[in-house]
């Protein structure tokens, strides 16, 4: 049962066990794509885990990663997920810093008390998502872009039109909808986990994402 | 980088399922062209948390001093400024309008003369067809300082009447109002030079939904509960509180600010009167490169309606003034406060107060009501039944209990959050689920608990809660009933 996020672009490079590469084993998730990139925080995190294996903790099958391993592993995806929820990068990452900030309230640093570290984060995303729409909508219709989001121009090239089309449409739809179908067609959640993640039957899932598609095609009629 | 490793299409999954239709997949390439243009290069600096910062209860635990605090500067205000609108009598339902004061008793004890609101409340904005009165309830303080002097090329005269959240206005003529959703507290009302609603906005980033209210409309916020959402009071002292994001609300030149393109300086503050209450208003002077722009914001902070605008050409400011001189409050249901946080009462039915139910097995049924026992009428009640962390919750802080709370909604058994959490998940309100309770009325729905295995042993606490629908900010309890059951193994 995949438990990934989000799509990652590249495959893992060969380095050996990464506390990424752990992760994935772990929770089942691909690993990162910009493996390149990692940080200073991150390779740190790398070290740290590295020297817990070494000095003879538990076993890697059950050594779960911390916080701060799930941070770096998958700040990236849940981003990404979120900002399809939410439409703007800046609320996206404020959403993803919560959700992390919430399980660090409940947990701290290490994790061993929780299951499906995961599936909490991917929820609490999701949960996190609504709640930051449900305050814009509260606001204002509408909430001036931020620099942040703004896409450069070659976001605009990469960006053609009927993906566009699509996302505006997307943004039209509910947000139960919204939710769906970003974990049905982006995260590649079965109807099952999909369930588990928003709180719903999988009859209610299943309805809503046939719904929610057909609300799609017509709003994507309507601007053709 | 900016494509998705394969996927299985849809029936490669069940092996069997209908294969992926063109939609389908072309809202996958969509939406993965989207998350693409986010790398990790892009992602602020990380930051994973590291202290215990933030609250680690639930937001509405605080609701009762921040209803408190709420109550108290009402009362003050009472007592200070004696207003005779502060607290709303609504008729029964079928009851006519009558302009007749009526005594009341306040919540406080302290009688009240009130006017009997004309409308029944509604929650959707909607044209009034009563006759036009002609002279504006409220004056409005000129606007002065560096506010654009109008040029009288904008009709100034009050148009149409509209309603919205009961606060009633007229509409300038030549604007228009975008008619707003159900449930929305802020309404648009486009000035004539307004773009065509369906003409596109550029210089939004794509996927950003169009704000045609800054700067070519006035924002009326109609608050129906405490909230720190923008707009509020607090805002209109910062530097930047006429908006709650960086905006470059130029006039025929919208976008995004680039960097720190976006300044503004203020606020300038004063207080006029406005629907003959006193208000607050502040005003900014903002500009984004070589262009500037005038915003502006008034607040009647005990009712909880702003208005606002940020970018407005001043030939539309005698329409904007207009606007304002026609707001009447007298059918608007003040927020609530602390005096309030009883006018339902919860009943359980079905459970008996420490009742015996064994982890992994039990099933029950039982059964709440909430009935309006005040005078005033609630449009939009969100009902909220949870159980409460305890003892035996099967997870560190914070975590739900183990098992399902279901609500019985058309036949079907409708999953609802277990337990609260911190992000106030459990509090989102479904629309479908909102109910209106006038004085005297009731409304009762069946739910089913059914306790997991993994709850421990102890008394684990069952809530029910009357509540205005959450709005991201604070969750206003109108009554509530607490009881608690006893796990078993």
């Amino acid at each position: 049962m995949s438990m990934a996020i989000g799509p990652f672009a590249v495959p893992p490079r060969g380095r050996g066990l990464s506390v990424r590469g752990l992760v994935g084993l772990l929770f089942g998730a691909q690993e990162v794509g910009e493996v390149s990139a990692a940080t200073g925080a991150e390779q740190a995190a790398a070290r740290r885990s590295g020297f817990r294996l070494l000095r003879g903790g538990r076993k890697a099958a059950e050594d779960r990663p911390t916080l701060t391993d799930l941070y770096h592993a998958h700040r990236l995806g849940l981003g990404r997920m979120a900002v399809l929820l939410v439409d703007h990068q800046d609320l996206a990452e404020d959403v993803v810093q919560e959700a992390f900030t919430q399980l660090y309230q409940r947990y701290g640093e290490e994790l061993d008390d929780l299951d499906n570290a995961l599936g909490y984060l991917r929820t609490a995303v999701v949960n996190g998502a609504r709640s930051m729409l449900r305050r814009r909508k509260t606001a204002r219709e509408y909430v001036p872009p931020h620099e942040a989001d703004a896409p450069s121009a070659e976001d605009h090239a990469v960006l053609n039109d009927e993906h566009r089309r699509v996302l505006v449409a997307l943004q039209e739809l509910t947000p139960r909808q919204r939710e769906v179908l970003v974990l049905r067609y982006w995260s590649d959640l079965s109807e099952a986990q999909i369930a588990e993640t928003l709180g719903l039957s999988r009859g209610a899932v299943k309805s809503t994402a046939s719904r929610a598609l057909d609300a799609l095609e017509k709003h994507l009629e309507k601007v053709r | 980088m900016t494509d998705k490793n394969p996927r299985p299409k849809s029936g490669d999954r069940g092996g069997g399922g209908p294969a992926e239709t063109p939609t389908e997949r072309l809202l996958r390439e969509a939406m993965n062209a989207r998350a693409s243009l986010i790398t990790v290069h892009d992602l602020r600096p990380a930051d994973p948390p590291t202290r215990r910062l933030r609250r680690l209860r639930p937001l509405y635990l605080a609701t009762v001093p921040v209803l408190a605090l709420a109550a108290a500067l009402a009362i003050g205000v009472l007592t200070l400024h004696g207003d005779p609108l502060a607290r709303k009598d609504v008729p029964p339902p079928a009851a006519t309008g009558s302009a007749t004061p009526s005594p009341t008793a306040s919540p406080t004890g302290t009688p009240t003369p009130t006017p009997t609101p004309t409308v029944a409340p509604s929650d959707t904005g909607a044209p009034t067809g009563e006759p036009e009165t002609g002279a504006p309830l409220s004056d409005v303080t000129p606007t002065h300082g560096s506010t654009p002097t109008p040029t009288g090329t904008t009709p100034a005269a009050a148009g149409k009447p509209y309603t919205f959240r009961n606060v009633r206005f007229k509409v300038p003529a030549g604007w228009r109002v975008v008619e707003p959703s159900p449930g929305d507290t802020a309404l648009c009302v486009m000035s004539p030079g307004a773009p065509p609603a369906s003409s596109p906005n550029p210089g939004l980033p794509v996927g950003a939904n169009p704000d045609p209210c800054q700067p070519y409309g006035v924002l009326l916020v109609v608050m129906d509960q405490p909230s720190e959402n923008w707009p509020s009071t607090a805002m209109m002292d910062t530097a930047s509180g006429w908006s709650p994001q960086p905006a470059c609300p130029v006039w025929g030149n919208v976008h995004a600010p680039a960097g720190q393109e976006a300044k503004s300086t203020g606020p300038e503050k004063s207080t006029p009167t406005v629907a003959g209450r006193p208000a607050r208003k502040s005003q900014w002077q903002g500009s984004c490169g070589s262009d500037s722009f005038t915003a502006q914001m008034w607040a009647l902070p005990k009712d909880g309606v702003f208005v606002t605008t940020a970018g407005l050409k001043a030939d539309y400011q005698a329409g904007l003034n207009s606007l304002l001189g026609s707001l009447d409050l007298s059918g608007h249901q003040a927020p609530p406060t602390a005096a309030n946080q009883n006018d339902v009462a919860v009943t359980f039915d079905g459970l008996a107060a420490g009742q015996p139910l064994r982890a992994g097995s039990a099933v029950v049924t039982f059964s709440v009501t909430f009935r309006n026992t005040s005078q005033n009428t609630y449009a939009r009640l969100q009902p909220l039944v949870f159980t409460d962390h305890y003892e035996g919750s099967p997870l560190a802080l914070g975590a739900p209990n183990d098992g399902w709370l279901e609500l019985q909604a058309g036949g079907e058994w409708k999953k609802k959050a277990m337990s609260p959490d911190s992000l106030m998940g459990y509090a989102l309100a479904d629309e479908t689920e909102l109910f209106k309770l006038a004085p005297g009325e009731s409304r009762t729905l069946t739910y089913r608990l059914t306790v997991g295995a993994g709850n421990g042993l102890g008394d684990m606490p069952l809530k029910a809660q009357a509540v205005l629908p959450y709005n991201g900010s604070d969750l206003t309890v109108l009554g509530h009933q607490d009881m608690t059951v006893k796990i078993v193994k």
